[in-house]
């Protein structure tokens, strides 16, 4: 505690410049993007000061049948990419988890220099790893040059543009968000706590199930807030590895800005992403907690 | 059976590693191929692409020499240098001053302040990105460096927030009572304890912050303007227009520049007190 | 630093009230009405349970906290209008808080530092700090380089080298184990002496505050239980929370059934005893405090008494040189009895007669506080 003269003068102080900065250029643009939600669109973008709902109506059903009409690709798109998403954090946790485990019983040296080489992807540039999938996947990649070369295929096969290849960029993209989280629950985890679930007598799986998994759920589900957040929103890794063949709807956002030219309908579409993500987060975080309740 | 796990966890940690960077690896060593007609076919180790990059004289023939691009590449380079610079010196301020509000003092909107700094972390990009460019649009601000560098801050802000919270969390806030008790004003508490003890704080977070900036591709790809690419994007689009050899050596030369940084900024964060 | 003489009434805290809002929406009183005076050169200490607001009281003469209401003079000047780094005191802080990324010298120093002390004059006054403690040539090192007691050693330097009117000592010894707190304690009390000024300390552990003190004030839920020596304080505690809180004791409630100048007979519900107290008159209700090494083993050849207690052996605790004895009495009150060791076993069940010099007793004052006395 400091002296409590002149406290309020220096909290003004640190506060301030912040708070202007943040309402002025986060907060501000998320608001302006909701109204924008609702207006009309511009004829060369940008957005008329009229009330317009059908920005919603096109996705969630209640066309005019004049301006703009409903279609279902929309949802379709939004579920498919929460799809994709899911697929993600299934696949990064699989990865995860097991190797948390290995690395947490590791020597102190080796520890850090192993959590080390996991973040440090998290600094490289995303487009570089991503870049350097696309020399992988692709018809002349890596993967079809070695597998034709072992004799294995006699022509190349389709690896890119496909949702598995998108699944894998993301995969890659994000493991760091999912191991850091996941790691340090795990390292925290008591190792008492695992004998004396042992000496109780439960098997190594009843262990696993009512001591291991359900101590280290915070971080699983940090981890796949995480991973799910980025993932669903995401435009680069399909526009890179997905191409045309798997639109999610960050492409769908990225569209209307820079080729469709309606700004509304992004922000629409932004909006529904939002609440979309909202909603699932939400559920999974109280399906999530009821189960440990029980457990 | 518990050492046959064993040898199944180190086999699957190993694997889980190649996954993690073999890719890149791939990608740094056929940066030294000279073939320029299929980047991922071997021919012979050279320095070509890079010496071709810098504007060298090289033995590839004139078709596969994409010279055309390096004066792009550098002026990214530059726009992103400049963005990253600005964006971490206004974010490293904005916040660490919050984090020493909201560790050294006691005030109502405490919650309201982190949850305000934890809502752009979790904000998908795609989405901070299109309602910055609407609101440039909106006000009539041009589309530039200085949109770029308003746009990272709104997020940066947040990293530099959480970095220098946890060390403010780790340090003994009895330290400066103890400073204003030996006679020192605020000020002097300040700059003698509080800041010096932070510090690894503020210059991790900084660092934390200037690779982020470099890295951002989403926000950047909606509010930048047309003088005012930044690497990343200038690469995606690269990589779009089709692959190739050069952006082997470009992509080895960001990979070195980050892991160099990130070690830094390591060695910053672990440094004791 | 020359020691100058005493003045009687140098520190003057006069009705000082301070409340904490709890989460829950209350309100807690922290100081409840203190008055204390303090003479310069005495080593008075704070006493009470955790949550009592020694510590309050402390952070506020430091400076860390305001009072609600109430005033505080230091050789008669107010501190309150003061910040905490122009007054004139300085603190022995809990857990030392030594700045980790300042050297042992930058840390004794600070003080000087911060006061912008000539770099000659600032390093001689850092050796002589550091070897009033007892801990020369140490200035290069690291705070984490040194040991508990040493870390300790290293904030009473830093403390006395603003030569402050008075030292703050924030339960400096907590963190230390047995064997060097009690090394500590005295080496604590000679350098107050040494300096000449007031050290006002606050802890939770009578034992440290029977040791060192001139006078112990124990508090209690923000008041004033009661100011005394630690002779008074243990040997007539003013309130049942003191006698509860002091040392070991037996707590009897009886009722006195005769009165004379010399002696009192009191009843304790089947058990009668004399005690040497001539306030008392009878039928007076009393609760008597007797403690339990007062107590001490008839030997079978003597001749019995009438001052005893007779009581059965429950158990009987080895405690190094003494055994603790807990008997239970007729009327099924239990009693505590602290006797030196001997050869001979003594078993559970036997009958003991427990006896007593009158004088032991002491009569607990029914009065809750004594918050006015002063």
């Amino acid at each position: 505690m400091r002296s409590f003269n002149g406290q309020q003068k220096q909290l003004l102080v640190l506060l301030t410049p912040a708070t202007l900065f943040l309402s002025v250029f986060f907060l501000g643009p998320l608001l302006i993007m909701a109204v924008s939600s609702f207006l009309e669109p511009g004829l060369y973008g940008g957005v008329e000061w009229s009330f317009y709902p059908w920005s919603y109506g096109r996705v969630l059903g209640w066309a005019d049948g004049f301006y703009e009409e409903f279609d279902i690709v929309y949802l379709e798109i939004l579920l498919r990419s929460a799809g994709l998403a899911l697929a993600t954090v299934a696949v990064t946790l699989l990865l995860c988890y097991p190797v948390a485990f290995w690395i947490s019983r590791m020597p102190s040296r080796w520890k850090s220099f192993c959590i080390f080489m996991i973040a440090l992807p998290f600094f490289s540039s995303m487009i570089i790893r991503l870049y350097a999938w696309i020399l992988i996947l692709r018809d002349s990649g890596f993967a079809n040059q070695i597998l034709l070369s072992l004799g294995i295929i006699a022509e190349p096969l389709d690896l890119m543009y496909s949702g598995t290849a998108v699944i894998l960029g993301m995969v890659y993209i994000f493991v760091p968000f999912m191991f850091l989280p996941v790691y340090s629950s795990v390292e925290n985890l008591d190792p008492k706590l695992i004998k004396a679930s042992q000496d109780l007598g439960a098997t190594p799986f009843t262990t696993f199930r009512r001591v291991i998994f359900p101590m280290t759920l915070p971080g699983v589900i940090a981890g796949s807030i995480l991973v799910f957040i980025p993932a669903l929103g995401n435009f680069v890794v399909p526009s890179m590895l997905g191409g045309a063949k798997v639109v999610m709807i960050g492409n769908l956002v990225e569209q209307q800005f820079l080729a469709s030219r309606n700004w509304p309908f992004g922000a629409t579409l932004s909006m529904i992403m939002i609440l979309f993500m909202l909603l699932v987060v939400s559920f999974y975080l109280l399906k999530v907690m009821k189960k440990q309740h029980a457990a | 059976m518990r050492k046959l796990l064993n040898h199944l966890m180190s086999g699957y940690g190993a694997l889980f590693f190649i996954f993690l960077y073999a890719p890149v690896i791939l990608v740094v060593a056929y940066s030294f191929n000279s073939n320029p007609v299929n980047v991922m076919i071997w021919k012979e180790f050279s320095f070509d692409w890079y010496i071709n990059l810098f504007g060298g004289e090289t033995n590839l023939s004139d078709s596969s020499a994409y010279v055309e691009s390096t004066d792009q590449l550098f002026a990214a380079l530059q726009v992103s240098l400049t963005v990253a610079a600005f964006a971490t010196i206004v974010s490293t301020v904005l916040g660490t001053s919050v984090a020493v509000a909201i560790a050294r003092y006691r005030f109502r909107l405490q919650g309201f302040y982190r949850l305000l700094l934890m809502v752009p972390m979790v904000m998908p990009d795609i989405v901070l990105g299109i309602a910055l460019l609407i609101f440039f649009v909106g006000v009539g601000m041009n589309l530039g460096v200085t949109s770029i560098v308003i746009g990272h801050c709104t997020f940066l802000t947040s990293y530099v927030f959480i970095v220098v919270s946890a060390r403010l969390a780790g340090m003994n806030p009895m330290i400066e009572s103890a400073s204003a008790d030996l006679g020192a004003n605020e000020w002097q508490t300040f700059r003698r304890v509080t800041l010096p003890l932070i510090l690894p704080g503020v210059i991790g977070g900084a660092l934390l912050s200037f690779i982020i900036s470099m890295d951002d591709l989403v926000i950047t790809y909606f509010i930048s303007g047309v003088d005012s690419t930044t690497l990343p994007v200038f690469i995606m689009s690269m990589i779009r227009r089709g692959i190739k050899p050069e952006i082997n050596a470009i992509a080895t030369m960001m990979l070195m520049a980050s892991v160099l940084i990130a070690s830094a900024g390591i060695y910053f964060k672990s440094r004791k007190a | 630093m020359a020691v100058s003489d005493p003045t009687p009434d140098f520190l003057k805290i006069k009705n000082a009230f301070r409340h904490f809002a709890t989460p829950e929406g209350g309100s807690v009183r922290a100081l409840d009405g203190i008055n204390l005076n303090v003479a310069s050169n005495e080593f008075i200490t704070l006493l009470g349970p955790s949550g009592c607001g020694k510590t309050t009281l402390l952070n506020i003469i430091a400076g860390f906290e305001r009072l609600d209401s109430g005033s505080i003079l230091l050789g008669g000047s107010s501190l309150l209008e003061l910040p905490a780094h122009q007054r004139p005191v300085n603190t022995v802080f809990q857990s030392y808080a030594l700045f980790p990324h300042l050297n042992i010298g930058d840390n004794v120093g600070y003080g000087l530092d911060v006061a912008g002390v000539a770099k000659k004059e600032r390093n001689r006054r850092v050796s002589e700090a550091l070897e009033m403690v007892g801990l020369s040539g140490v200035e290069k090192r690291r705070p984490s380089q040194l040991s508990g007691g040493q870390q300790q050693r290293v904030a009473l330097a830093r403390a006395i080298i603003n030569r402050p009117k008075m030292l703050l000592l924030d339960e400096p010894l907590s963190a230390l184990d047995r064997n060097l707190r009690s090394k500590m304690q005295i080496e604590l009390k000679n350098l107050q002496s040494e300096l000449g000024i007031c050290f006002l300390f606050v802890t939770h552990d009578q034992e440290e505050a029977l040791t060192m003190s001139d006078r112990i004030v124990v508090l209690n839920g923000g008041k004033i239980e009661q100011l005394g020596t630690p002779d008074e304080i243990y040997h007539r505690p003013a309130s049942r929370f003191v006698t509860e809180f002091i040392g070991e004791s037996n707590i009897f409630s009886g009722r006195v059934l005769e009165s004379t100048p010399e002696f009192s007979r009191v009843d304790l519900g089947g058990a009668e005893v004399i005690c040497n107290n001539p306030t008392l008159s009878a039928g007076e209700q009393v609760s008597l405090l007797i403690r339990p090494e007062h107590f001490h083993l008839k030997a079978a050849d003597e001749p019995s008494s009438s001052r005893g207690l007779t009581a059965v052996l429950e158990q009987s605790v080895f405690i190094g040189r003494d055994h603790q004895l807990h008997c239970r009495m007729g009327n099924g009150q239990e009693v505590s009895a602290l006797i030196r060791s001997s050869f001979k076993a003594l078993q559970a069940g036997q009958p003991l007669t427990l006896e007593y010099d009158p004088a032991a007793w002491h009569v607990i004052p029914e009065r809750e506080r004594v918050n006015e006395v002063i």
